[in-house]
């Protein structure tokens, strides 16, 4: 698997996503570029607000198929302020509940 | 007594329509229909469809499509286009047509109101479990105050927009294909 990591990301969520999904036994790699020969594609949407401090609102991961960018697995983690949640738990809730869903 | 009752009218007034004008409302199957989808060639089968990945609109939350709507009018879409020869319910069609939404962001504030979707869209042949399609559809579309001053209506607007959008694109690969 490949992480695609966002430009506008300075809070290395691509790296958080990357040792999640290694924690389930995967091969992962990440960095801007397509590699060639890979299994499937990994890419994110994280959505921040402030509230005191910045916080993460908004988590979308998606599993792709590398020819065509077709979704496999899609999951999605929303909290507001009251619930905040950490990006690695955030990061966390997405990735089980697409496996969940692969179930 | 008559300015008190004036008064206490207006206060109530005041508060219902602020309460109406904060309350998100869903993404409406009417809106989310394109007027007229250009379809290059209408298949003489007929197709059932499936929505995924929709969300319904909570009373905190901001506009959101739901599946039933955006199966209303991806239905509608394909009647008003003539793209398939009728459209049908469960899984008794010729061709089974899926549309997962992947993706969806939204604004929380500004004047112009830019949403932007992406949609999973597969069509498979029902006597053999083929893939006749299967591709990735972005849109996007732009609210703006001349749309509606109203924050929630403009974001809905924009998200009905973008479905639209949508689903016209999706309708036209679908009509370039030789199935």
């Amino acid at each position: 698997m490949h992480v695609i990591k966002l430009e506008a990301d300075g809070r290395g969520i691509d790296g958080l996503i990357a040792d999640k999904l290694r924690t389930r036994g995967l091969t992962v790699t990440t960095g801007a570029e397509k590699p060639a020969t890979v299994d499937a594609l990994v890419t994110y949407k994280d959505k921040w607000m402030w509230d005191i401090t910045m916080y993460m609102l908004e988590l979308t991961i998606t599993i792709r198929e590398p020819k065509t960018d077709f979704p496999l697995g899609t999951g999605n983690s929303f909290h507001t302020s009251l619930t905040r949640k950490s990006p690695t738990e955030m990061v966390d809730e997405v990735i089980e509940n697409i496996f969940k869903q692969g179930k | 007594m008559k300015t008190l009752i004036q008064r206490t009218s207006w206060v109530v007034a005041s508060i219902l329509v602020l309460q109406l004008a904060g309350c998100a409302s869903p993404a409406s199957h009417e809106g989310m229909t394109p007027e007229a989808v250009a379809v290059s060639k209408k298949h003489p089968y007929s197709v059932s469809v499936e929505t995924k990945g929709g969300s319904e609109t909570g009373a905190m939350d901001s506009s959101n499509i739901s599946n039933a709507d955006l199966k209303k009018a991806i239905e509608s879409s394909i009647v008003k286009s003539s793209l398939f020869k009728n459209v049908v319910q469960g899984k008794n069609g010729d061709y089974d047509l899926t549309v997962s939404v992947t993706s969806m962001s939204k604004p929380t504030f500004g004047m112009s109101f830019t949403v932007e979707m992406e949609t999973a869209w597969s069509l498979n042949k029902r006597s053999d479990s083929s893939v006749a399609m299967r591709k990735v559809i972005k849109s996007s579309h732009t609210a703006t105050m001349s749309d509606s001053v109203v924050g929630v209506t403009r974001l809905q607007l924009a998200v009905e927009g973008a479905a639209r959008a949508n689903i016209a694109q999706g309708l036209k690969a679908i009509s370039e294909l030789d199935l």
